[in-house]
């Protein structure tokens, strides 16, 4: 090989050298380009991190809360809502019962009284009394005194016997004729004891046909007068004098003795 | 609706009428009989003729008594399984112990309230009492 054969080599050699420098310049400079991309990249997804960490989930809890703040109050003003209309509901049904119960007061009433008023025997009269001082007062030890004379005489009794021993009040003589002579119910202690008394009049017009004396309440009942008690004996006392009268009346009328 | 036969037994007509205008209201009033009877022993005779499904009946009356009338149907009766319900004045534990030892399916005591009296007949037909 001459020398300028050699030559030759050698700068072809040296050219595809030089060129695979320039390749290697041009990939290291694209690596650099690519490396600040991934760096700026990088820095872009740290930012959206941090706005994802930081900053929004304060603000979707802030909106959360308020929310929950807000549904709070709806459901604390549900409550006081609900609160009220359970209230409500209950003195509704206080006063359905109580109208019920004044509606069969006054059902039992109308059939005392139609009772009261189907016999004209006196002593039917009488006795239909004291059975509505039983069955709708709840009274045990009674009597129902009638207008004989100038005093009063038994005509009913429940466990009374000891009381009335010659089955006659005088007038004015004890809380039967007191009531029976001024026509004011008695609703008391009895003259010996403690026990509870009510003696009602029977009266018509301004005179005085009669007295319900009550001394003792069944068991049931323990032992004490309602404040209903008391209306229903005055409403009862009111229809029996009105039955009474009749009954005398009729009695007088086809020429017995009254 | 079905069709009820109840009979009332107390000697106080007063207290047949109470129990009654209580009884109309039971299952709205309708489809039901009402019988009445003024003794043990009428009540008796009227068991025996005819079928009921409910009986109310007091204690204290003449000829026969609402016990002797309960020990009579108990003993007796083919329906022996007759619902009698006792409502009496007397209210003592023994009455009632001994109202519920002769076969008393029930035992009320007077003044008996209309609730009361709608409730305790509707348990005792297994239904429910007022309309």
């Amino acid at each position: 090989m001459s020398s300028s054969d050699e030559a030759s080599g050698i700068f072809a050699k040296s050219e595809e050298l030089l060129e695979i420098l320039r390749k290697g310049k041009t990939f290291a400079e694209e690596l650099l380009r690519e490396n600040e991309r991934l760096r700026m990249r990088v820095v872009q997804l740290e930012t959206e991190r941090q706005d994802l960490t930081d900053v929004e989930p304060l603000e979707e809890l802030a909106r959360l809360r308020a929310d929950n703040a807000r549904l709070r109050e709806r459901l604390d003003a549900i409550d006081r809502r609900f609160s009220e209309m359970e209230t409500a509901n209950h003195d509704f049904a206080r006063r359905y019962e109580v109208i019920e119960h004044q509606n069969e007061a006054l059902a039992n009433l109308y059939v005392a009284s139609y009772q009261l008023h189907s016999t004209l025997e006196p002593s039917h009269v009488a006795r239909a009394i004291s059975d509505i001082v039983v069955g709708l007062v709840g009274a045990e030890e009674h009597v129902v005194l009638l207008r004989d004379g100038d005093g009063l005489s038994v005509a009913v009794g429940e466990g009374v016997d000891a009381r009335f021993p010659s089955g006659r009040v005088a007038s004015g003589e004890g809380i039967e004729g007191r009531v029976a002579a001024t026509g004011i119910p008695y609703f008391g202690s009895a003259e010996s004891g403690d026990e509870q008394v009510a003696c009602v009049p029977l009266m018509m017009s301004d005179a005085c046909v009669g007295v319900i004396g009550i001394y003792k309440m069944l068991s049931q009942k323990n032992g004490s007068f309602t404040s209903i008690d008391h209306e229903l004996l005055n409403l009862l006392a009111g229809q029996a004098a009105t039955a009474l009268v009749s009954s005398r009346l009729h009695v007088i009328h086809n020429g017995g003795a009254a | 609706m079905e069709s009820k036969t109840f009979l009332v037994v107390d000697d106080s007509a007063t207290i047949r009428q109470l129990l009654t205008l209580t009884l109309r209201k039971f299952n709205g009033g309708g489809q039901l009989k009402i019988i009445e009877a003024t003794d043990g022993r009428e009540a008796l005779e009227k068991v025996r003729m005819a079928e009921y499904d409910l009986v109310l009946t007091d204690i204290k009356m003449p000829n026969m008594d609402g016990l002797e009338f309960l020990h009579r149907v108990r003993s007796e009766l083919e329906n022996s399984s007759l619902p009698i319900v006792i409502i009496s004045t007397k209210g003592e534990e023994e009455d009632v112990a001994r109202g519920m030892a002769l076969g008393a399916t029930a035992y009320l005591t007077k003044p008996v309230s209309a609730p009361k009296l709608l409730e305790t007949i509707g348990r005792i037909l297994g239904q429910g009492g007022q309309d």
